[in-house]
């Protein structure tokens, strides 16, 4: 018998919390906002192209709060979503396969992705 | 061979799970070198990415890896979302009318992007 409703890998509700499946999960979520942030980046490219009075109050937009937390969580997807994309890489090169690197990897990662953007926006 | 280059050429855009993961790869080791790139060309010229876009995209090296980049970022993107509906979504039906809607759209923003990008390019200075 068929059953269409059953639950799909990897199944987020009742996978446990760890370390790895936490910037598995991430990793995925990143790429999501890094998604969104290109139809943001191409309305600014065709504002730039075509209308000069759009891309001034877009502008002003990306430089009020708002627009700087939006810009901060593509900053941070981007930092994240890149060097953990370089950690994937290793992994498809047969490097830092076992626990105890993946979960070095892992920690490295966020403190480099913290640092980078601690000092793109604090300094 | 054939069989082959009917894959390579697909760009990982068809049901083939292996040619989808190669493509995948192929498209984030270029991202590396180019966003790389992308970084120091800012870096170098110490320029405003805001105010003075206009100014150095009209470096004909700048539009040919500004549009490179731009294609493989968003090939990369539709791969990655296909793999996620791929994962989550249970019905064949909708999972094939999401997947072609995605590619619709990620084909609208590199074509409004390569248009706008061209057209600021081919402005008289």
């Amino acid at each position: 018998m068929k059953n269409n409703n059953r639950p799909i890998s990897p199944h987020l509700q009742i996978y446990k919390p760890q370390i790895t499946s936490i910037l598995s999960i991430s990793h995925r979520f990143t790429g999501i906002i890094l998604y969104l942030s290109s139809f943001l980046i191409s309305f600014w490219l065709f504002c730039t192209a075509f209308n000069n009075n759009l891309k001034i109050v877009l502008d002003n937009f990306l430089f009020s709060n708002l627009g700087k937390i939006i810009l901060f969580f593509i900053t941070f997807s981007f930092t994240y979503h890149f060097l953990n994309g370089l950690r994937h890489l290793c992994w498809d090169f047969g490097y830092g396969f076992n626990i105890k690197n993946v979960y070095l990897t892992g920690f490295i990662i966020i403190i480099i992705t913290l640092t980078i953007n601690i000092y793109i926006w604090f300094f | 061979m054939i069989n082959f280059l009917k894959k390579f050429y697909s760009l990982g855009l068809n049901k083939d799970g292996l040619n989808h993961w190669i493509w995948q790869r192929i498209s984030a080791f270029l991202m590396i070198f180019l966003f790389f790139w992308l970084f120091f060309s800012f870096q170098e010229l110490s320029i405003n990415l805001i105010t003075d876009f206009n100014t150095w995209i009209k470096i004909p090296i700048n539009l040919i890896l500004f549009i490179t980049l731009f294609i493989i970022v968003i090939h990369h993107s539709t791969l990655g979302m296909l793999n996620i509906f791929e994962d989550y979504i249970q019905s064949q039906k909708r999972k094939k009318k999401i997947s072609i809607f995605l590619k619709t759209i990620s084909f609208l923003i590199i074509f409004i992007s390569i248009f706008s990008v061209w057209h600021i390019y081919s402005e008289i200075i």
